[in-house]
């Protein structure tokens, strides 16, 4: 399998409130989430994720609260805040104008 | 009310450095302990899952204690080389950076910046406007004899009131555009000097503060105008 890709610059914070968007998770669901639903192509390093989840919590787009896992661990899960699922929405939209617009100089030139 | 939010948020990462550094630790040690046990189910022999594991309680250790202690890594990058050496002399540790100094490296610290300089600027804007609004009174209130000697010449009441707010608006026609101009070189300047754009800043006083410059310059001059012009 070729070696799992570095993440398109800017295009964390969106997979990272997409992949909240569902239900809380900690730091390592999320890794694993997005490499998962990526197919194994977009590995999220631990260098860029927790400065990434730092940051949008003091954005106020995701909150966080420690709770114990499964296996009775204490994890700090982060889940979406009401801004922050507007926010999403926003990056969203702007992604699909951004990759709509980028396939369409690549397919024409 | 997310501005207040974020505020706060921001004050509490400011004041409780040590709490935050103590959790964020506590995360990447789960986030790496998950990672362990793939390995594990993956294949990884049991007795390199428990060197790691020691290894990762070292370090783990070692990056709470000086975390802890406040003496910025210094020391934190020859310990951590020695111990992975030990670990295994075949891997190169280059660029160490703790997770702390890789939260604080991105945009918190400016954010912070750039909204209490907004604070400040704003608290700034008031006080001018305070002082704006007493010098033109003092002003105003000076002439009132003049106004008064005015009148009994039989100048009209309208004519009175358009005479002093003139001078005012004259003033502001001068004042305004330089303020305006300023303020958005200012902004220009910030948001060169920084990775911050002026969007993300609140309220964006500097942009706005010509409205409130526009209505504190007028209003005592119509006021005392008023005042003045109904004087007997």
């Amino acid at each position: 399998m070729a070696k799992p890709n570095d993440l398109v610059q800017g295009t964390l914070d969106l997979l990272i409130l997409k992949t909240l968007s569902l239900e809380p998770k900690h730091g390592w669901a999320i890794a694993k989430r997005i490499q998962q639903i990526s197919g194994e192509v977009l590995q999220v390093q631990q260098g860029s994720l927790y400065p990434a989840l730092h940051r949008l919590e003091q954005k106020a787009w995701i909150k966080a609260k420690w709770k114990e896992t499964e296996t009775g661990r204490q994890a700090k899960f982060y889940s979406l805040t009401v801004a922050g699922r507007a926010q999403l929405e926003k990056e969203a939209a702007n992604w699909s104008r951004l990759s709509a617009a980028i396939n369409l100089v690549v397919e024409t030139t | 009310m997310v501005w207040a939010r974020r505020c706060w948020i921001r004050l509490q990462g400011l004041l409780l450095r040590g709490r935050n550094a103590q959790q964020l630790h506590d995360e990447i040690q789960f986030h790496l302990e998950q990672q362990i046990a793939e390995n594990l189910g993956a294949g990884m022999s049991r007795e390199i899952a428990k060197d790691l594991r020691y290894g990762l309680r070292l370090l783990a250790t070692l990056f709470v204690s000086m975390e802890w202690q406040m003496s910025r890594a210094t020391q934190l990058p020859t310990t951590i080389r020695t111990t992975i050496r030990n670990l295994n002399p075949d891997l190169v540790v280059d660029n160490i950076k703790t997770a702390s100094e890789l939260v604080t490296d991105t945009l918190i610290s400016q954010l912070l910046m750039a909204e209490l300089s907004t604070f400040f600027g704003g608290l700034v804007l008031l006080l001018v406007c305070v002082g704006l609004y007493g010098s033109m009174t003092y002003s105003v209130a000076r002439r009132t004899r003049e106004i008064g000697v005015r009148m009994a010449l039989g100048a009209p009441r309208e004519g009175l009131i358009w005479m002093v707010t003139r001078e005012a608006c004259i003033e502001l026609a001068i004042g305004g555009p330089i303020g305006i101009a300023a303020a958005v070189a200012a902004t220009r300047v910030f948001e060169a000097s920084s990775s911050v754009s002026a969007r993300q800043i609140p309220f964006r006083w500097p942009r706005r503060s010509w409205l409130l410059r526009a209505s504190a310059w007028p209003l005592p001059s119509f006021r005392y105008a008023g005042q003045c012009a109904s004087t007997r």
